[in-house]
C-alpha cells in the first residue's frame, strides 16, 4: 500500500518514448515527418490529462485502497457482533494487562530503589543451614560487629509494627517502623522539612522523635507546615515529630505492605525497653546496610565470612558448630525484586502475547 | 490562399478521424486492465506496443487511446499486478518495460472468467430478445 511512489520526471520520461516510439512506426509505414509525429501526438489523446490522472492516481491511490478496507473491514465487523465482540475484547484485555503489568515491572524491575547508589545498598540474612533455619534474623550484639567490622558504612537493623496513631485530627491505625537513628543516613535520604534523625544519636531506649511520610502528613495534618515539635502518640507514648519525608520516599521493604510505611520511630536497641543484648536473642527481624564505598558486593561477602568465622571460634557457646551459622549479602535490589523477576518478566510476555493475539 | 488550404487539410484531418472513430468500438470500463495484462502474458512489453498489439489483435476493431493506457499501466503496477523496468527496445530506444506478476497472472484468470461470465449473461439475454421479436 505504501509502495514507494514512482516520480512524475519518470512518468513523463515515459509518454516521450511512447511518443517517438510510435513516430518511428508510422514513419517507417511511410508517413512524412511531420505528420508522423503529429498523429502520434494525436492517437496518444490529452498528454496534460494523462499526467494529471498519474498525479491524482498516485497520490490518492493508496488512501483510496486504505478507505476501501477499512469500510469493508468496518462492514464485516457489524456483519458477525460475536466476533466482533470477542476481537474488541481481547484487543482491550491484551491493552489492560499489558499497562497493568508494565507498571509494576516499570515500578520494581526498572526504577526498584529510589536511593542514591543503590548498588552499595544490601540486604544481610543471617542463615542457620545445620538446623534446616532460613533468615533467622539477628542480635543487638551480631549488629555492633557488623557495625564495627569496616565491611559497611552503616547498618540498620529493622522491626516494626502497627500502631493506634492519635493527636491529629482523626485516631488511626497505622504501619510504623523502628529503625536505629542511621536509617535515613545509610538510605541517603533527607527530609523534605525538618530533619531526619542524627546517625550517632547515643539516645538509651527510644529517641522519642517521630517522622512522617509525605502521605501522613498530608492526610492528618493537611500539609500543615508548623508541624515540626507538635506532639503525637502511638499507643501511649509521647513523640515529637521531627521531620517530614518528601513525597515518593518509602521503605524499601519486600512487599507493598512493608513500603507502606507512614512513621518511623528511633531507638539504639539499647537501654530500656530493649531485653538485655545477648547473641542468641536474635530479635530483629530485618537488617540493612550500606557497602564502604570501594568495596563490590563479593569482596565485602568474603570479609563478611571471615568475620563469623572469627566470631565462632571467640563464641563457640553462642554458634555451635551444627548450626552452621552462616550470613550471607543479597543486593537489596534483588530482595525487594526477589524471585519475582522471572514470574514478573513472564507474565509481562504472556499478557504482550495476548495483547498480540489481539 | 494558404489559409484555405490548411482549412482544408484540418478539416480532412478533422474528417479522419471522425471516421476512425466511428469505425472503431470504445472499450467498456474496466475493460482496458484485462487486455493490457492479456497481452503480457505474451512476454514483456513497452506502452506502445501494448497499444499496438491490443489494437492488432482485436483486427483495428477496438479503439485505444493511448494517453489512457499509461494511467492504467500505473494503477495496475501499484496493484503489484505488473512490473516495470526500463530496458531498450528492438529498434534500440528506451523504453519501459512491462511485466506480468504472479498475482497479475492470477487476476488476469478471474477477470477473464468474470468477463467470460458477463459476455455469455449479455450476449443470452440479446439472443432472446431477437426470438421474442
Amino acid at each position: 500500500m505504501f509502495r514507494r511512489q514512482r516520480k512524475a520526471t519518470d512518468f513523463n520520461a515515459e509518454i516521450e518514448a511512447h511518443l517517438q516510439l510510435e513516430a518511428e512506426r508510422l514513419r517507417s509505414e511511410g508517413l512524412p515527418e511531420q505528420d508522423a509525429s503529429a498523429t502520434a501526438h494525436r492517437t496518444f489523446g490529452n498528454v496534460a490529462h494523462a499526467q494529471e490522472h498519474f498525479y491524482e492516481s498516485s497520490r490518492w491511490l493508496w488512501w483510496d485502497h486504505f478507505s476501501q478496507d477499512a469500510r469493508y473491514a468496518f462492514r464485516m465487523l457489524l456483519k458477525s457482533p460475536g466476533f466482533t465482540a470477542i476481537a474488541i475484547l481481547t484487543i482491550g484485555l491484551g491493552i489492560g494487562a499489558t499497562t497493568a503489568i508494565f507498571s509494576v515491572v516499570d515500578a520494581t524491575l526498572l526504577h526498584p530503589l529510589p536511593y542514591p547508589q543503590p548498588q552499595q545498598l544490601v540486604s544481610v540474612i543471617d542463615d542457620l543451614p545445620g538446623v534446616g533455619a532460613h533468615d533467622v534474623g539477628i542480635s543487638v550484639p551480631e549488629w555492633h560487629d557488623l557495625q564495627r567490622s569496616g565491611i559497611f558504612s552503616y547498618v540498620s537493623i529493622i522491626g516494626g509494627g502497627d500502631v493506634n496513631f492519635t493527636g491529629s485530627s482523626q485516631p488511626a491505625r497505622i504501619r510504623f517502623l523502628n529503625v536505629p537513628p542511621n536509617y535515613f543516613a545509610l538510605l541517603g535520604v533527607n527530609a523534605q522539612l525538618g530533619r531526619t534523625f542524627p546517625p550517632d544519636d547515643p539516645t538509651p531506649g527510644f529517641t522519642l522523635e517521630a517522622i512522617l511520610n509525605d502521605g501522613l502528613w498530608k492526610r492528618s495534618f493537611a500539609g500543615d507546615p508548623a508541624i515540626l515539635g507538635k506532639n503525637l502518640r502511638l499507643d501511649n507514648d509521647l513523640y515529637h515529630v521531627v521531620g517530614v519525608m518528601p513525597p515518593g520516599f518509602h521503605d524499601p521493604g519486600r512487599t507493598a505492605d512493608e513500603r507502606n510505611i507512614e512513621i518511623w520511630v528511633a531507638s539504639g536497641f539499647a537501654g530500656p525497653p530493649a531485653p538485655p543484648p545477648l547473641r542468641k536473642s536474635r530479635i530483629i527481624p530485618q537488617t540493612i546496610a550500606r557497602i564502604t564505598p570501594g568495596l563490590t558486593i563479593a569482596h565485602a561477602q568474603s570479609r563478611l565470612e571471615a568475620l563469623v568465622a572469627a566470631l565462632q571460634k571467640q563464641f563457640p557457646d553462642d554458634y555451635p558448630p551444627q548450626s552452621a551459622w552462616t550470613v550471607r549479602l543479597v543486593p537489596l535490589q534483588d530482595t525487594v525484586v526477589g524471585n519475582a523477576r522471572e514470574s514478573l518478566v513472564l507474565l509481562l510476555g504472556a499478557v504482550g502475547l495476548v495483547l498480540l493475539i489481539g | 490562399m494558404p489559409t484555405q488550404e490548411n482549412k482544408d487539410l484540418e478539416n480532412k484531418d478533422q474528417e479522419n478521424k471522425d471516421q476512425e472513430n466511428k469505425d472503431r468500438l470504445e472499450l467498456l470500463q474496466g475493460t482496458l486492465d484485462l487486455l493490457i495484462l492479456r497481452t503480457l502474458i505474451f512476454g514483456s512489453q513497452h506502452g506502445q506496443g501494448i497499444a499496438r498489439a491490443i489494437q492488432q489483435t482485436s483486427d483495428e476493431e477496438l479503439l485505444v487511446e493511448h494517453g489512457a493506457l499509461y494511467p492504467a499501466l500505473q494503477r495496475l503496477e501499484e496493484r503489484g499486478w505488473i512490473s516495470a523496468k526500463w530496458g531498450t527496445s528492438t529498434n534500440n530506444r528506451k523504453a519501459r518495460f512491462y511485466a506480468l506478476t504472479k498475482t497479475g497472472r492470477k487476476q488476469l484468470v478471474k477477470e477473464t472468467n468474470k468477463w467470460n461470465r458477463l459476455a455469455t449473461a449479455i450476449g443470452r439475454i440479446l439472443a432472446s430478445e431477437v426470438e421474442e421479436n
